[in-house]
Protein backbone atom coordinates (compact mmCIF):
# COMPACT_ATOMS: atom_id res chain seq x y z
CA UNK A 1 0.00 0.00 0.00
CA UNK A 2 2.68 2.38 1.08
CA UNK A 3 4.75 1.47 -1.90
CA UNK A 4 1.93 2.21 -4.30
CA UNK A 5 1.24 5.64 -2.86
CA UNK A 6 4.92 6.44 -3.03
CA UNK A 7 5.35 5.51 -6.64
CA UNK A 8 2.16 7.21 -7.75
CA UNK A 9 3.34 10.83 -7.89
CA UNK A 10 6.56 9.76 -9.57
CA UNK A 11 4.59 8.18 -12.37
CA UNK A 12 2.62 11.36 -12.99
CA UNK A 13 5.81 13.42 -12.86
CA UNK A 14 7.18 11.53 -15.79
CA UNK A 15 7.01 13.70 -18.85
CA UNK A 16 6.17 12.21 -22.20
CA UNK A 17 9.36 11.37 -24.08
CA UNK A 18 10.53 14.32 -26.14
CA UNK A 19 11.34 13.76 -29.78
CA UNK A 20 15.01 12.70 -29.88
CA UNK A 21 17.26 15.51 -31.09
CA UNK A 22 19.70 15.15 -33.97
CA UNK A 23 22.60 14.93 -31.54
CA UNK A 24 21.03 12.03 -29.68
CA UNK A 25 20.35 10.31 -32.97
CA UNK A 26 24.03 10.68 -33.86
CA UNK A 27 25.18 9.54 -30.44
CA UNK A 28 23.30 6.30 -30.88
CA UNK A 29 24.99 5.71 -34.26
CA UNK A 30 28.73 6.26 -33.80
CA UNK A 31 29.56 4.86 -37.22
CA UNK A 32 27.69 7.64 -39.00
CA UNK A 33 29.93 10.20 -37.39
CA UNK A 34 33.07 8.14 -37.90
CA UNK A 35 32.50 7.68 -41.61
CA UNK A 36 31.43 11.31 -42.14
CA UNK A 37 34.51 12.58 -40.33
CA UNK A 38 36.81 10.49 -42.51
CA UNK A 39 35.02 11.52 -45.71
CA UNK A 40 35.16 15.21 -44.76
CA UNK A 41 38.84 14.86 -43.88
CA UNK A 42 39.64 13.38 -47.29
CA UNK A 43 37.67 16.05 -49.15
CA UNK A 44 39.46 18.75 -47.18
CA UNK A 45 42.83 17.08 -47.81
CA UNK A 46 42.07 16.80 -51.54
CA UNK A 47 41.16 20.50 -51.77
CA UNK A 48 43.98 21.89 -49.64
CA UNK A 49 46.63 19.35 -50.71
CA UNK A 50 46.52 20.50 -54.33
CA UNK A 51 47.75 23.96 -53.34
CA UNK A 52 50.80 22.76 -51.40
CA UNK A 53 54.17 22.20 -53.04
CA UNK A 54 54.09 18.52 -54.17
CA UNK A 55 57.62 18.07 -52.77
CA UNK A 56 56.25 18.30 -49.23
CA UNK A 57 52.67 17.24 -49.39
CA UNK A 58 50.31 15.37 -51.63
CA UNK A 59 46.58 14.70 -51.87
CA UNK A 60 44.37 11.58 -51.94
CA UNK A 61 43.74 11.32 -55.67
CA UNK A 62 47.47 11.62 -56.37
CA UNK A 63 48.18 8.86 -53.85
CA UNK A 64 45.51 6.72 -55.44
CA UNK A 65 47.01 7.27 -58.88
CA UNK A 66 50.49 6.45 -57.53
CA UNK A 67 49.14 3.26 -55.94
CA UNK A 68 47.63 2.22 -59.25
CA UNK A 69 50.89 2.81 -61.11
CA UNK A 70 52.93 0.98 -58.47
CA UNK A 71 50.53 -1.96 -58.51
CA UNK A 72 50.55 -2.13 -62.31
CA UNK A 73 54.33 -2.13 -62.41
CA UNK A 74 54.44 -4.94 -59.86
CA UNK A 75 56.50 -2.82 -57.53
CA UNK A 76 53.96 -2.72 -54.70
CA UNK A 77 52.99 -6.43 -54.74
CA UNK A 78 56.68 -7.37 -54.79
CA UNK A 79 57.42 -5.12 -51.83
CA UNK A 80 54.39 -6.47 -50.00
CA UNK A 81 55.58 -10.06 -50.38
CA UNK A 82 59.13 -9.08 -49.45
CA UNK A 83 57.82 -7.60 -46.19
CA UNK A 84 55.07 -10.11 -45.43
CA UNK A 85 57.19 -13.23 -45.53
CA UNK A 86 59.74 -12.18 -42.91
CA UNK A 87 56.91 -10.60 -40.92
CA UNK A 88 54.95 -13.87 -40.87
CA UNK A 89 58.02 -15.94 -39.98
CA UNK A 90 59.22 -13.48 -37.33
CA UNK A 91 55.83 -13.13 -35.72
CA UNK A 92 55.20 -16.90 -35.65
CA UNK A 93 58.57 -17.55 -34.02
CA UNK A 94 57.94 -14.72 -31.55
CA UNK A 95 54.54 -16.09 -30.57
CA UNK A 96 55.51 -19.75 -30.26
CA UNK A 97 58.93 -19.09 -28.80
CA UNK A 98 57.54 -16.45 -26.46
CA UNK A 99 54.83 -18.77 -25.14
CA UNK A 100 57.30 -21.63 -24.63
CA UNK A 101 59.90 -19.45 -22.89
CA UNK A 102 57.19 -17.76 -20.82
CA UNK A 103 55.80 -21.11 -19.68
CA UNK A 104 59.28 -22.45 -18.88
CA UNK A 105 60.39 -19.49 -16.78
CA UNK A 106 56.94 -19.27 -15.18
CA UNK A 107 57.04 -22.93 -14.18
CA UNK A 108 60.66 -23.69 -13.27
CA UNK A 109 62.27 -21.41 -10.71
CA UNK A 110 65.71 -22.51 -11.86
CA UNK A 111 65.14 -21.11 -15.33
CA UNK A 112 63.33 -18.09 -13.99
CA UNK A 113 66.21 -17.00 -11.80
CA UNK A 114 68.94 -17.79 -14.28
CA UNK A 115 67.29 -16.18 -17.33
CA UNK A 116 65.86 -13.21 -15.45
CA UNK A 117 68.91 -10.91 -15.76
CA UNK A 118 69.25 -11.51 -19.49
CA UNK A 119 65.59 -10.94 -20.23
CA UNK A 120 65.55 -7.79 -18.12
CA UNK A 121 68.67 -6.44 -19.79
CA UNK A 122 67.37 -7.17 -23.29
CA UNK A 123 64.02 -5.68 -22.43
CA UNK A 124 65.57 -2.56 -20.97
CA UNK A 125 67.84 -1.85 -23.97
CA UNK A 126 65.89 -0.14 -26.77
CA UNK A 127 66.00 -2.96 -29.30
CA UNK A 128 66.44 -0.47 -32.15
CA UNK A 129 69.89 0.14 -30.70
CA UNK A 130 70.74 -3.48 -31.48
CA UNK A 131 69.58 -3.35 -35.10
CA UNK A 132 72.99 -2.49 -36.62
CA UNK A 133 74.52 -5.35 -34.65
CA UNK A 134 71.82 -7.77 -35.77
CA UNK A 135 72.35 -6.74 -39.39
CA UNK A 136 76.06 -7.29 -38.93
CA UNK A 137 75.42 -10.82 -37.73
CA UNK A 138 72.35 -11.89 -39.64
CA UNK A 139 72.65 -9.89 -42.83
CA UNK A 140 70.29 -7.65 -44.77
CA UNK A 141 67.95 -10.25 -46.14
CA UNK A 142 65.19 -12.40 -44.63
CA UNK A 143 67.27 -13.74 -41.73
CA UNK A 144 68.18 -10.23 -40.65
CA UNK A 145 64.61 -8.96 -40.92
CA UNK A 146 63.24 -11.97 -39.03
CA UNK A 147 65.80 -11.54 -36.26
CA UNK A 148 64.94 -7.85 -35.86
CA UNK A 149 61.21 -8.65 -35.68
CA UNK A 150 61.80 -11.35 -33.06
CA UNK A 151 64.00 -9.04 -31.01
CA UNK A 152 61.04 -6.67 -30.72
CA UNK A 153 57.99 -8.94 -30.73
CA UNK A 154 59.02 -11.85 -28.53
CA UNK A 155 59.24 -9.92 -25.27
CA UNK A 156 55.60 -8.99 -24.78
CA UNK A 157 54.67 -12.63 -25.39
CA UNK A 158 57.27 -13.93 -22.92
CA UNK A 159 56.38 -11.41 -20.25
CA UNK A 160 52.63 -11.83 -20.58
CA UNK A 161 52.77 -15.62 -20.59
CA UNK A 162 55.06 -15.54 -17.58
CA UNK A 163 52.85 -13.21 -15.56
CA UNK A 164 49.82 -15.24 -16.63
CA UNK A 165 51.34 -18.35 -15.09
CA UNK A 166 52.38 -16.47 -11.96
CA UNK A 167 48.93 -14.93 -11.57
CA UNK A 168 46.88 -18.13 -11.70
CA UNK A 169 44.86 -17.94 -8.54
CA UNK A 170 45.77 -20.48 -5.88
CA UNK A 171 42.08 -21.22 -5.43
CA UNK A 172 41.87 -22.44 -9.03
CA UNK A 173 44.81 -24.79 -8.56
CA UNK A 174 43.26 -26.01 -5.33
CA UNK A 175 40.22 -27.23 -7.30
CA UNK A 176 42.56 -29.48 -9.22
CA UNK A 177 44.32 -30.71 -6.07
CA UNK A 178 41.07 -31.34 -4.21
CA UNK A 179 39.76 -33.40 -7.12
CA UNK A 180 42.96 -35.40 -7.35
CA UNK A 181 44.33 -33.98 -10.60
CA UNK A 182 47.92 -34.88 -11.51
CA UNK A 183 50.46 -32.08 -11.94
CA UNK A 184 50.20 -32.44 -15.70
CA UNK A 185 46.39 -32.25 -15.55
CA UNK A 186 46.60 -29.16 -13.37
CA UNK A 187 48.89 -27.54 -15.93
CA UNK A 188 46.80 -28.60 -18.94
CA UNK A 189 43.35 -28.02 -17.60
CA UNK A 190 43.82 -25.17 -15.14
CA UNK A 191 47.06 -23.20 -15.49
CA UNK A 192 47.18 -23.05 -19.28
CA UNK A 193 43.54 -22.06 -19.91
CA UNK A 194 43.80 -19.49 -17.12
CA UNK A 195 46.77 -17.97 -18.99
CA UNK A 196 45.07 -17.66 -22.36
CA UNK A 197 43.84 -14.08 -21.83
CA UNK A 198 47.37 -13.01 -20.85
CA UNK A 199 48.89 -14.80 -23.82
CA UNK A 200 46.39 -13.19 -26.19
CA UNK A 201 47.22 -9.74 -24.80
CA UNK A 202 50.89 -10.54 -25.42
CA UNK A 203 50.14 -11.55 -29.00
CA UNK A 204 48.22 -8.35 -29.59
CA UNK A 205 51.26 -6.34 -28.50
CA UNK A 206 53.56 -8.60 -30.52
CA UNK A 207 51.65 -7.81 -33.73
CA UNK A 208 52.19 -4.09 -33.19
CA UNK A 209 55.86 -4.56 -32.38
CA UNK A 210 56.26 -6.91 -35.34
CA UNK A 211 55.00 -4.25 -37.75
CA UNK A 212 57.39 -1.72 -36.26
CA UNK A 213 60.11 -4.35 -36.48
CA UNK A 214 59.70 -5.08 -40.18
CA UNK A 215 59.66 -1.40 -41.12
CA UNK A 216 62.66 -0.56 -38.95
CA UNK A 217 64.50 -3.51 -40.45
CA UNK A 218 63.76 -2.32 -43.97
CA UNK A 219 64.74 1.24 -43.16
CA UNK A 220 68.16 -0.01 -42.21
CA UNK A 221 68.53 -2.45 -45.05
CA UNK A 222 66.69 -0.12 -47.45
CA UNK A 223 66.68 -2.53 -50.33
CA UNK A 224 63.39 -4.38 -50.37
CA UNK A 225 59.93 -4.34 -48.92
CA UNK A 226 57.50 -1.61 -47.92
CA UNK A 227 60.03 0.02 -45.63
CA UNK A 228 62.50 0.07 -48.52
CA UNK A 229 59.91 1.82 -50.71
CA UNK A 230 59.38 4.48 -48.06
CA UNK A 231 63.09 5.24 -47.84
CA UNK A 232 63.51 5.17 -51.63
CA UNK A 233 60.66 7.54 -52.46
CA UNK A 234 61.41 9.86 -49.60
CA UNK A 235 64.97 10.21 -50.92
CA UNK A 236 63.46 11.01 -54.33
CA UNK A 237 60.91 13.49 -52.95
CA UNK A 238 58.12 11.43 -54.58
CA UNK A 239 55.69 12.24 -51.80
CA UNK A 240 52.60 10.66 -53.38
CA UNK A 241 54.42 7.37 -53.87
CA UNK A 242 55.87 7.60 -50.38
CA UNK A 243 52.36 7.64 -48.97
CA UNK A 244 51.35 4.41 -50.70
CA UNK A 245 53.40 1.98 -48.56
CA UNK A 246 52.56 4.00 -45.45
CA UNK A 247 48.85 3.54 -46.10
CA UNK A 248 49.28 -0.13 -46.99
CA UNK A 249 51.08 -0.67 -43.67
CA UNK A 250 48.28 1.16 -41.87
CA UNK A 251 45.64 -1.04 -43.46
CA UNK A 252 47.64 -4.19 -42.72
CA UNK A 253 48.10 -3.11 -39.12
CA UNK A 254 44.39 -2.51 -38.65
CA UNK A 255 43.52 -5.83 -40.28
CA UNK A 256 45.98 -7.77 -38.11
CA UNK A 257 44.82 -6.07 -34.93
CA UNK A 258 41.18 -6.81 -35.78
CA UNK A 259 42.06 -10.42 -36.46
CA UNK A 260 43.80 -10.79 -33.11
CA UNK A 261 40.93 -8.99 -31.36
CA UNK A 262 38.50 -11.46 -32.91
CA UNK A 263 40.64 -14.38 -31.84
CA UNK A 264 40.97 -12.88 -28.38
CA UNK A 265 37.23 -12.53 -28.04
CA UNK A 266 36.76 -16.13 -29.09
CA UNK A 267 39.39 -17.61 -26.83
CA UNK A 268 39.11 -15.42 -23.78
CA UNK A 269 35.63 -13.99 -24.01
CA UNK A 270 34.92 -15.38 -20.54
CA UNK A 271 37.56 -13.10 -19.12
CA UNK A 272 36.21 -9.99 -20.84
CA UNK A 273 32.63 -10.56 -19.75
CA UNK A 274 33.79 -11.57 -16.28
CA UNK A 275 35.54 -8.23 -15.99
CA UNK A 276 32.48 -6.36 -17.17
CA UNK A 277 30.46 -8.00 -14.45
CA UNK A 278 32.74 -7.47 -11.49
CA UNK B 1 43.05 -63.11 28.33
CA UNK B 2 43.39 -64.14 24.74
CA UNK B 3 39.65 -64.14 24.34
CA UNK B 4 39.35 -60.66 25.72
CA UNK B 5 42.02 -59.34 23.38
CA UNK B 6 40.29 -60.95 20.42
CA UNK B 7 37.04 -59.41 21.45
CA UNK B 8 38.65 -56.02 21.69
CA UNK B 9 40.05 -56.35 18.18
CA UNK B 10 36.68 -57.47 16.87
CA UNK B 11 35.02 -54.53 18.49
CA UNK B 12 37.53 -52.12 17.09
CA UNK B 13 37.20 -53.35 13.54
CA UNK B 14 33.45 -53.34 13.95
CA UNK B 15 33.58 -49.72 14.97
CA UNK B 16 35.88 -48.68 12.17
CA UNK B 17 33.64 -50.16 9.48
CA UNK B 18 30.68 -48.26 10.86
CA UNK B 19 32.64 -45.05 10.97
CA UNK B 20 33.20 -43.38 7.62
CA UNK B 21 35.72 -40.87 8.88
CA UNK B 22 37.82 -41.28 11.99
CA UNK B 23 39.73 -38.28 13.25
CA UNK B 24 42.17 -39.23 15.99
CA UNK B 25 44.24 -36.89 18.13
CA UNK B 26 44.79 -34.35 15.39
CA UNK B 27 47.11 -31.45 16.09
CA UNK B 28 47.90 -28.72 13.61
CA UNK B 29 49.84 -25.52 13.87
CA UNK B 30 51.32 -22.95 11.56
CA UNK B 31 54.35 -20.71 11.69
CA UNK B 32 53.13 -17.17 11.73
CA UNK B 33 54.98 -14.00 10.87
CA UNK B 34 56.89 -12.34 13.69
CA UNK B 35 55.23 -8.95 13.16
CA UNK B 36 51.79 -8.15 14.48
CA UNK B 37 49.47 -10.68 16.03
CA UNK B 38 47.53 -10.23 19.21
CA UNK B 39 49.33 -12.96 21.11
CA UNK B 40 52.58 -11.07 21.43
CA UNK B 41 54.48 -11.56 18.21
CA UNK B 42 55.07 -14.42 15.85
CA UNK B 43 56.22 -17.97 16.20
CA UNK B 44 54.12 -21.05 16.24
CA UNK B 45 50.36 -20.86 16.46
CA UNK B 46 48.36 -23.93 17.36
CA UNK B 47 45.26 -24.08 15.23
CA UNK B 48 43.86 -27.43 16.26
CA UNK B 49 44.58 -29.25 19.46
CA UNK B 50 43.83 -32.88 20.16
CA UNK B 51 40.78 -33.21 17.96
CA UNK B 52 39.14 -36.64 17.83
CA UNK B 53 35.73 -37.59 16.50
CA UNK B 54 34.18 -39.81 13.94
CA UNK B 55 31.51 -39.47 11.33
CA UNK B 56 29.27 -42.42 10.65
CA UNK B 57 28.26 -43.55 7.22
CA UNK B 58 25.38 -41.50 5.86
CA UNK B 59 25.63 -38.95 8.64
CA UNK B 60 25.60 -35.19 8.16
CA UNK B 61 27.97 -33.65 10.68
CA UNK B 62 28.58 -29.94 11.06
CA UNK B 63 31.80 -28.42 12.32
CA UNK B 64 30.69 -25.21 13.98
CA UNK B 65 32.85 -22.45 15.36
CA UNK B 66 33.90 -18.86 15.08
CA UNK B 67 36.31 -17.90 12.32
CA UNK B 68 39.84 -18.88 13.19
CA UNK B 69 38.84 -21.99 15.11
CA UNK B 70 40.52 -24.24 12.59
CA UNK B 71 37.38 -25.85 11.22
CA UNK B 72 38.30 -25.11 7.62
CA UNK B 73 41.83 -26.35 8.30
CA UNK B 74 40.32 -29.56 9.61
CA UNK B 75 38.19 -29.92 6.49
CA UNK B 76 41.20 -29.35 4.26
CA UNK B 77 42.99 -32.07 6.22
CA UNK B 78 40.03 -34.39 5.72
CA UNK B 79 40.29 -33.61 1.99
CA UNK B 80 43.93 -34.65 2.09
CA UNK B 81 45.07 -31.18 1.00
CA UNK B 82 47.18 -30.66 4.11
CA UNK B 83 48.56 -33.11 6.63
CA UNK B 84 48.05 -33.04 10.38
CA UNK B 85 51.17 -32.44 12.49
CA UNK B 86 50.11 -35.21 14.82
CA UNK B 87 47.32 -37.73 14.82
CA UNK B 88 45.57 -39.24 11.87
CA UNK B 89 42.47 -39.11 9.74
CA UNK B 90 41.13 -42.36 8.33
CA UNK B 91 38.46 -43.08 5.79
CA UNK B 92 36.75 -46.43 6.40
CA UNK B 93 39.75 -47.49 8.44
CA UNK B 94 42.33 -46.52 5.80
CA UNK B 95 44.68 -43.78 6.83
CA UNK B 96 44.43 -40.72 4.61
CA UNK B 97 47.69 -39.91 2.78
CA UNK B 98 46.59 -37.28 0.27
CA UNK B 99 43.59 -36.23 -1.81
CA UNK B 100 41.29 -39.14 -2.61
CA UNK B 101 38.96 -39.20 -5.55
CA UNK B 102 36.02 -40.38 -3.46
CA UNK B 103 36.16 -37.36 -1.14
CA UNK B 104 34.68 -34.40 -2.96
CA UNK B 105 34.83 -30.81 -1.91
CA UNK B 106 32.34 -27.97 -2.21
CA UNK B 107 34.15 -24.66 -1.78
CA UNK B 108 33.02 -21.52 -0.04
CA UNK B 109 33.83 -19.27 -3.00
CA UNK B 110 32.31 -21.78 -5.48
CA UNK B 111 35.68 -22.18 -7.26
CA UNK B 112 34.39 -22.92 -10.71
CA UNK B 113 36.65 -22.78 -13.75
CA UNK B 114 35.56 -19.47 -15.33
CA UNK B 115 36.40 -20.48 -18.91
CA UNK B 116 34.23 -23.57 -18.82
CA UNK B 117 30.49 -23.63 -19.25
CA UNK B 118 28.36 -25.31 -16.58
CA UNK B 119 28.33 -28.70 -18.28
CA UNK B 120 32.08 -29.10 -18.50
CA UNK B 121 32.58 -27.60 -15.04
CA UNK B 122 30.33 -30.30 -13.61
CA UNK B 123 32.02 -32.99 -15.72
CA UNK B 124 35.49 -31.80 -14.66
CA UNK B 125 36.17 -34.48 -11.99
CA UNK B 126 35.14 -37.23 -14.42
CA UNK B 127 37.33 -35.68 -17.09
CA UNK B 128 40.26 -35.99 -14.66
CA UNK B 129 39.33 -39.66 -14.24
CA UNK B 130 39.68 -40.14 -17.98
CA UNK B 131 36.01 -40.85 -18.67
CA UNK B 132 34.91 -40.33 -22.28
CA UNK B 133 33.27 -37.05 -23.25
CA UNK B 134 29.80 -38.36 -24.09
CA UNK B 135 29.62 -40.52 -20.99
CA UNK B 136 30.80 -37.89 -18.54
CA UNK B 137 28.49 -35.29 -20.02
CA UNK B 138 25.56 -37.66 -19.54
CA UNK B 139 26.47 -38.04 -15.87
CA UNK B 140 26.97 -34.29 -15.57
CA UNK B 141 23.55 -33.61 -17.11
CA UNK B 142 21.97 -35.93 -14.57
CA UNK B 143 23.44 -34.01 -11.65
CA UNK B 144 22.75 -30.64 -13.24
CA UNK B 145 19.12 -31.70 -13.26
CA UNK B 146 19.31 -32.83 -9.64
CA UNK B 147 20.54 -29.41 -8.52
CA UNK B 148 17.86 -27.76 -10.66
CA UNK B 149 20.02 -26.12 -13.31
CA UNK B 150 18.74 -27.82 -16.45
CA UNK B 151 18.78 -25.37 -19.32
CA UNK B 152 21.93 -23.67 -18.03
CA UNK B 153 24.42 -26.25 -19.34
CA UNK B 154 25.95 -23.83 -21.84
CA UNK B 155 26.12 -20.85 -19.47
CA UNK B 156 29.43 -19.63 -18.13
CA UNK B 157 29.89 -19.18 -14.38
CA UNK B 158 29.96 -15.39 -14.65
CA UNK B 159 26.53 -15.50 -16.26
CA UNK B 160 25.07 -17.17 -13.16
CA UNK B 161 24.11 -15.79 -9.77
CA UNK B 162 26.06 -16.85 -6.69
CA UNK B 163 23.42 -19.36 -5.68
CA UNK B 164 23.41 -20.93 -9.11
CA UNK B 165 27.20 -21.08 -9.11
CA UNK B 166 27.15 -22.99 -5.87
CA UNK B 167 24.58 -25.38 -7.33
CA UNK B 168 27.15 -26.05 -10.04
CA UNK B 169 29.74 -26.60 -7.29
CA UNK B 170 27.48 -29.13 -5.59
CA UNK B 171 26.69 -30.93 -8.85
CA UNK B 172 30.40 -31.14 -9.63
CA UNK B 173 31.12 -32.69 -6.24
CA UNK B 174 28.35 -35.27 -6.72
CA UNK B 175 29.43 -36.55 -10.14
CA UNK B 176 31.91 -38.98 -8.66
CA UNK B 177 29.30 -40.39 -6.27
CA UNK B 178 31.68 -39.59 -3.43
CA UNK B 179 31.86 -41.50 -0.17
CA UNK B 180 32.07 -38.19 1.63
CA UNK B 181 31.01 -34.72 0.64
CA UNK B 182 33.21 -32.08 2.27
CA UNK B 183 31.52 -28.70 2.35
CA UNK B 184 33.44 -25.60 3.38
CA UNK B 185 30.90 -22.95 4.40
CA UNK B 186 29.17 -23.62 1.09
CA UNK B 187 26.38 -21.10 1.63
CA UNK B 188 28.43 -18.55 3.57
CA UNK B 189 28.99 -16.26 0.60
CA UNK B 190 25.30 -16.05 -0.35
CA UNK B 191 22.65 -13.56 0.66
CA UNK B 192 20.14 -14.68 3.26
CA UNK B 193 17.27 -15.58 0.90
CA UNK B 194 19.44 -17.50 -1.53
CA UNK B 195 21.10 -19.28 1.38
CA UNK B 196 17.76 -20.52 2.68
CA UNK B 197 16.66 -21.79 -0.69
CA UNK B 198 19.94 -23.59 -1.16
CA UNK B 199 19.80 -25.10 2.31
CA UNK B 200 16.35 -26.47 1.65
CA UNK B 201 17.28 -27.78 -1.77
CA UNK B 202 20.49 -29.26 -0.48
CA UNK B 203 18.60 -31.20 2.17
CA UNK B 204 16.29 -32.60 -0.51
CA UNK B 205 19.25 -33.64 -2.65
CA UNK B 206 20.99 -35.14 0.35
CA UNK B 207 17.87 -37.08 1.32
CA UNK B 208 17.96 -38.72 -2.12
CA UNK B 209 21.64 -39.57 -2.11
CA UNK B 210 22.38 -40.20 1.59
CA UNK B 211 26.06 -39.39 1.20
CA UNK B 212 28.15 -38.80 4.28
CA UNK B 213 28.60 -35.06 4.68
CA UNK B 214 31.03 -32.98 6.71
CA UNK B 215 29.75 -29.46 6.72
CA UNK B 216 31.77 -26.51 7.97
CA UNK B 217 29.74 -23.50 9.05
CA UNK B 218 29.75 -20.57 11.41
CA UNK B 219 25.98 -20.23 11.36
CA UNK B 220 24.26 -21.77 14.38
CA UNK B 221 20.88 -21.87 12.62
CA UNK B 222 22.33 -23.56 9.60
CA UNK B 223 24.04 -26.20 11.72
CA UNK B 224 20.85 -26.87 13.71
CA UNK B 225 18.69 -27.12 10.61
CA UNK B 226 20.92 -29.43 8.62
CA UNK B 227 22.91 -31.66 10.92
CA UNK B 228 22.59 -35.02 12.56
CA UNK B 229 25.34 -33.93 14.87
CA UNK B 230 27.07 -30.63 15.51
CA UNK B 231 30.66 -30.52 16.70
CA UNK B 232 31.20 -27.18 18.40
CA UNK B 233 34.76 -25.86 18.32
CA UNK B 234 36.47 -23.39 20.59
CA UNK B 235 38.83 -20.85 19.09
CA UNK B 236 42.60 -20.58 19.21
CA UNK B 237 43.50 -23.29 19.64
CA UNK B 238 40.58 -25.13 18.09
CA UNK B 239 39.37 -27.84 20.40
CA UNK B 240 36.13 -29.75 20.45
CA UNK B 241 33.93 -28.08 23.00
CA UNK B 242 30.90 -30.26 22.78
CA UNK B 243 29.07 -32.52 20.40
CA UNK B 244 25.37 -31.89 20.08
CA UNK B 245 22.79 -34.06 18.36
CA UNK B 246 19.86 -31.76 17.62
CA UNK B 247 16.47 -33.51 17.56
CA UNK B 248 15.39 -31.85 14.33
CA UNK B 249 17.14 -34.29 12.02
CA UNK B 250 13.97 -36.28 11.35
CA UNK B 251 12.04 -33.16 10.32
CA UNK B 252 14.62 -31.86 7.89
CA UNK B 253 13.14 -30.76 4.63
CA UNK B 254 9.57 -31.20 5.83
CA UNK B 255 8.95 -28.20 7.99
CA UNK B 256 10.70 -25.12 9.18
CA UNK B 257 12.36 -26.34 12.37
CA UNK B 258 13.35 -22.84 13.36
CA UNK B 259 9.87 -22.09 14.67
CA UNK B 260 10.04 -24.97 17.15
CA UNK B 261 10.50 -23.83 20.74
CA UNK B 262 13.38 -26.26 21.32
CA UNK B 263 15.20 -24.71 18.38
CA UNK B 264 15.63 -21.50 20.30
CA UNK B 265 16.97 -23.21 23.38
CA UNK B 266 19.45 -25.27 21.35
CA UNK B 267 20.59 -22.15 19.53
CA UNK B 268 20.97 -20.35 22.83
CA UNK B 269 22.98 -23.21 24.27
CA UNK B 270 25.40 -23.14 21.35
CA UNK B 271 25.59 -19.37 21.43
CA UNK B 272 26.57 -19.57 25.10
CA UNK B 273 29.17 -22.24 24.32
CA UNK B 274 30.73 -20.01 21.71
CA UNK B 275 30.51 -16.92 23.90
CA UNK B 276 32.16 -18.33 27.04
CA UNK B 277 35.59 -18.28 25.54
CA UNK B 278 35.34 -14.74 24.27
CA UNK B 279 35.66 -13.38 27.80
CA UNK B 280 39.37 -13.39 28.51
Amino acid sequence: MNDASMTEPRATDMRPQEKPSVLEWLKARPNVLRVSAVVIFFIWWELVGRDVNPLFMTYPSAIFRAAWIMTQSGELPKALVASSLPFAIGLSISIFGGIVIGILIGTFWFLEYSLDPFLNALYAIPRVALVPLIILWAGLETTGKVTIIISLAIFPVIINTYSGIKDVRGSLIEIGRAYGATEIQIFQKIVLPACVPYIMAGIRLAVGFGIIGIIVAEFFTAITGLGGLIVFYSNNFATAKLFVPVIVIGILGIAMTQLVAMLEKRLSGWRISERERF
Amino acid sequence: MRNLADNAVAEQTGASTRAMITVEGVHKGFNVRATGGDDGGGGYMTVLQDVSFDVKEGELVSLLGASGCGKTTLLRMAAGLIKPDQGSISIKGTRLQGPRKDLCMVFQNFSLLPWRPVLSNVAFPLELDGMGKAEREDVARHYIEIVGLQGFERHFPHELSGGMQQRVGIARALTRKPLVLLMDEPFGALDAQTRETLQEDFIKIWAQLKTTVVFVTHSIDEALMLSDRIIVFSSRPGRIKRTIAPPFAALRGQEDVRVKPEFGSYAQEIRDLLRVERTP
